[in-house]
């Protein structure tokens, strides 16, 4: 009779004990495969943040940019960067480039009205286009003086008659910046007109005062909150620092890295026209704002001759990006627009490159640097994005901690597996007697509990690795959402986790555990055919 | 929106927050039952026969060496590993809320209730108007504390500017809460910041960045809280490095009353860090101060380091992972010892008919089964204790070093290159109570099955 019959029939004729075995096998095995696909999942996601958002496959700089990076230096800039961009794109291996300029901000809490501000658009237009209230006709008057002189300046508004509710978001925020060009010059309040209108003792404060300019939004704000309660709410950025990231880059070249179009969560793409001034913001960094499509707000930053320049510019649209630390600072602007607030005339900061195969990038690497330097660039630092800064010790530290934690996991199931199958044998010392005492040779005895214990090994861990499987396919289609909160921490971490499923990992898993299952019978059966067979046969 | 987003955690959390207590309650409940039996059965009662059972699953215990020993490996090697797992997190934990108390927030704040609100934005508008009086109130009751401005500006140096979070603290009273003007933390010749100087102190990692040194003049250019645009021009006369990355990374100390007057905050501060000595109790301590200031400050509140750090932010999500890792080496552990347990007893269902033959008593059969599983649970967990602990005071005394490994990277946690585990007896106990009942809970199934079976059945059982 073949060995792995009588292996079949072993396992089958003592279906409890196989099925215990098998069970601590099979668990075991599921445990490794979804611990090993949570933490590929981490590292996949946390590589693939790095290099859409922040780096390329390939990242393009100043040599000496990175040396003060921490001080912005707004001027170690890529001059010729539209020459460079030409001879990267006819590299060989360059799926796509994108020219960036990166600068931080902060937004000190804007007075002015933001579209979410007016909490009752209906009354607002009603009161501006009737004509009925004191206030709102004053209001209105200055509005068309307004416009006027933004159409002298280029600047198109709506004409009162057209304003109506249904109007879209854009056209309504052109129309909140006229009411806010007249906020910020104009006092509203006066005696006569709000006369009968009860005020608060902070717009009373005012009211006894000359208000200087800079103050009159405040005013205003204040006393159309006591005339009209309901109408606006609190300014819900006074006082508050928010803290930005701009990026400038090249929309139209965007695909494959952040893919800014199919994560719009509302508006859409900014025009690259200097005169346009659009930007779009991360979902976060809107909230935070109370800004919405069609708003303007005003950046001010440093630019490259440390001067302070301000622009006010469109929210165009609203993206909704995976990454918390990203999604709550992150705002993206065409690159002309940020040349433009920055002073950086025809340069870039950096160039991002990605390539088609990742595995050549040494090679690509070396012919940029070629390319480059054969027309005389030499002042550039072409570098792939595992030797970036902080990016490569992260990188190892994620794959180290990802070892150890596999280690331990291999560890701990791997004792389960092998006291299992040892007691197994054990167990069975007076079968192996008896069989023994019919002639079955030594090493025949050891290679049948190998094989009982491989094909125990082999199903358990068939139905583990799949189970696991199961179980981590669908969370990697669906997404695991974790909190939010990952913000503050210097860590680009999605908070949508999809665990990556990987036949390779779920094939050494399933290697593994029946190796483990296998080896584990071996010396115990071995000992027992050893010994003679009137010995085991008395074995307890 | 959050909180539905939190929801697939849910299945998690009950089991790490309260099933350790439940496991302990059952625990306890039956060694007690457990200590009566043996009392019992073994002291007091003169049956023989009854006594025997106890003596029998003694003397089975060591005439199955073999056996003892795989299930006790089980057992030992799922322990060790569980509360290896624990100490290594709670010690890095433990760590981090030290080194945040420490250098960062203090083990509580006192603020404005508003200004929780809008923490991340930094609002200077939501202020504790009387901090002076505050905190001499807070002194007659035995709780030190100091008043801090924090506020958003841009650090101007050489050709180039970050942005920053600064803090102004009060030279006078900083100590009393804060670990900063120690010999530890300044480097070389660094003297901690006096009051109404134009003097600053930075992180180290922060100066290495901008390439300042010490003697260096930097500008910080800020709002005041009107919001006009100010910059105070400070000379550099400390450079620190703590153990708290965040405060070596972007840390920016000025002198109180130098931000106060720039600021125009008129002696206010926007928040009173308190120092209470015992954190681990801290929510005890938290209301303790809350009540104590409720009377004479309405709109203030007090918060903890938890509520400061974690408040269901940052840290959550990382204990998540860590937690789903806890839960999957328990169950691994688990199924280790129930696996090897159950096999255990169902291999001698024989055996167990024969006792039944030869006329042993139902409930003497059970007592010496428990009792024998209990005794592998005892054995298998004392060995676990003895792997962990020895484990564990490698990670406790030497720890893990990750230096040059993760360099100047700050990840959320407040910890720096080495990893130091910690004891935690609470789970050390649990684990072995736990361990020890699933060994007891494994064993009783299979033997209660057997007593259920004819005893011809069992003896012709394979």
């Amino acid at each position: 009779m073949k060995l792995y019959k009588i292996a079949f029939r072993n396992i089958s004729r003592n279906k409890r004990r196989s099925i215990l075995s098998g069970t601590a096998i099979a668990i075991a095995a599921m445990i490794i495969t979804i611990l090993i696909s949570l933490y590929a999942g981490i590292g996949k996601d946390m590589k693939k943040n790095i290099y859409t958002v922040l780096t390329g496959h390939i990242r393009i700089r100043h040599n000496e940019y990175d040396v003060n990076e921490a001080l912005n230096p707004l001027h170690l800039g890529i001059d010729n960067y539209k020459d460079v961009l030409e001879r990267l794109e006819n590299t060989d291996n360059v799926e796509a480039v994108n020219p960036r300029i990166s600068f931080g901000t902060a937004f000190y809490g804007s007075p002015r009205l933001f579209l979410q501000d007016v909490k009752d658009w209906d009354r607002f237009i009603t009161l501006l286009t009737s004509g009925n209230n004191p206030v709102f006709s004053f209001l209105k008057e200055k509005y068309l003086y307004v416009r006027e002189r933004l159409a002298r300046k280029g600047t198109q508004i709506p004409d009162i008659e057209s304003i109506a509710s249904n109007m879209d978001r854009m056209e309504l925020g052109d129309v909140l910046y006229g009411i806010n060009e007249v906020l910020e010059r104009y006092v509203l309040y006066d005696p006569d007109r709000f006369a009968g209108i009860s005020l608060s003792e902070e717009t009373l404060a005012y009211t006894e005062r000359d208000v200087p300019f800079e103050e009159r939004i405040l005013f205003n704000r204040l006393a159309l909150q006591d005339a009209f309660p309901g109408l606006i709410i609190d300014n819900p950025r006074s006082g508050k620092l928010i803290l930005g990231m701009g990026m400038g880059m090249d929309f139209q070249k965007d695909a494959g890295f952040m893919n800014l179009e199919t994560k719009l969560e509302s508006g859409g793409i900014p025009q690259s026209d200097r005169e346009a001034r659009e930007i779009i913001l991360s979902s976060g960094l809107a909230k935070k704002l109370n800004a919405s499509v069609g708003d303007r707000i005003t950046i001010s930053t440093k630019t490259k001759y440390m001067g302070m320049n301000g622009i006010t510019v469109k929210v165009t649209g609203i993206v909704d990006l995976p990454v918390a630390m990203y999604n709550t600072r992150f705002f993206f602007l065409p690159l002309d627009t940020a040349q433009n607030l920055l002073k950086m005339d025809d340069s870039v900061i950096e160039i991002l490159i990605l390539l088609k195969d990742i595995n050549k990038m040494n090679t690509t690497v070396s012919s940029i640097k070629n390319t480059l330097s054969s027309v005389g660039i030499t002042n550039l630092d072409v570098r792939a994005w595992d030797t970036i800064g902080v990016y490569p010790a992260y990188i190892l530290m994620l794959d180290i901690v990802g070892y150890y934690v596999a280690l331990f996991f291999f560890l701990l199931g791997s004792t389960v597996i092998i006291t299992t199958t040892i007691m197994v044998v054990y167990e069975r010392m007076r079968e192996i007697g008896t069989v023994a005492a019919m002639g079955m040779k030594g090493s025949q005895i050891v290679r049948l509990f190998f094989l009982e214990s491989f094909f125990i090994g082999a199903i358990a861990s068939i139905i583990g690795v799949l189970i696991g499987s199961g179980i981590v396919i669908p969370l990697g289609i669906l997404g695991w959402d974790w909190s939010e909160g990952l913000e503050s921490a210097d860590f680009a971490m999605s908070s949508l986790l999809k665990p990556a499923w990987s036949l390779r990992n779920t094939i050494i898993i399933f290697v593994y555990s029946t190796a483990i299952a296998s080896i584990a019978s071996f010396f115990p059966a071995r000992r027992a055919a050893k010994i003679q067979p009137v010995e085991a046969l008395r074995a307890v | 929106m959050a909180d539905k987003k939190r929801k697939p955690f849910i299945l998690f959390r009950p089991f790490i927050f309260t099933g350790k207590w439940i496991a302990g309650v059952i625990y306890f409940w039956f060694v007690t039952i457990l200590w009566e039996v043996i009392i019992r059965e073994l002291i007091l009662n003169k049956n023989h026969i009854r006594r025997f059972s106890l003596q029998l699953g003694l003397k089975n215990l060591f005439r199955y060496k073999k056996r003892t020993f795989i299930t006790c490996i089980a057992i030992a090697v799922g322990i060790a590993i569980f509360i290896w797992t624990d100490a290594f997190i709670m010690g890095f934990e433990k760590d981090s809320d030290t080194n945040f108390i420490l250098y960062e927030t203090g083990s509580a704040q006192i603020l404005d209730a508003k200004y929780v609100e809008e923490k991340d934005y930094l609002p200077l508008k939501y202020t504790i108007k009387t901090p002076d009086k505050l905190i001499s109130f807070l002194k007659q009751n035995g709780i030190p504390a100091t008043k801090r401005i924090v506020f958003g500006g841009e650090i101007f140096f050489r050709n180039g500017s970050k942005q920053a979070t600064v803090y102004a603290i009060d030279p006078a009273t900083n100590s009393d809460v804060f670990s900063l003007n120690t010999k530890k933390v300044l480097t070389e010749t660094s003297v901690f910041i006096r009051a109404g100087m134009q003097e600053t102190m930075i992180g180290e990692w922060l100066a290495d960045d901008m390439g300042i040194h010490l003697g260096d003049t930097i500008d910080i250019r800020t709002r005041t809280r009107t919001g006009a645009f100010t910059t105070l021009t400070l000379n550099v006369t400390a450079i620190i490095n703590t153990e708290n990355p965040v405060i070596n990374k972007a840390g920016i100390f000025v002198p109180y009353d130098v931000a106060d007057e720039k600021l125009m905050m008129q002696g206010e501060a926007t928040d009173v860090p308190v120092n209470l000595a015992d954190w681990k109790k801290i929510e005890k301590e938290t209301a303790r101060v809350s009540s104590l200031i409720a009377n004479d400050y309405p709109g203030l509140v007090v918060q903890s380091y938890i509520d400061l750090f974690g408040g269901g932010t940052i840290m959550e999500s990382k204990r998540y992972v860590i937690n789903v890792m806890l839960v999957l080496v328990f169950v691994i552990a688990a199924v280790g010892i129930t696996n090897t347990m159950l096999m255990a007893v169902f291999e001698r269902i024989k055996e167990i008919g024969m006792m039944r033959a030869m006329g042993m008593m139902d409930p003497g059969i059970r007592v010496t089964f428990l009792f024998e599983a209990g005794g592998i649970g005892v054995i298998g967990a004392l060995i676990g204790l003895i792997l962990g602990s020895l484990l564990n005071s490698y990670t406790y005394f030497i720890g893990i070093d990750f230096t040059g490994l993760m360099g100047r990277m700050e990840f959320g946690y407040r910890m720096l290159n080495i990893f130091r585990s910690t004891w935690n007896p609470q789970t050390m106990i649990i684990a072995f109570s736990v361990s020890i009942l699933f060994a007891m809970i494994a064993s009783f199934i299979p033997s209660s099955k057997a007593l259920g079976m004819e005893v011809t059945d069992c003896l012709r059982y394979q």
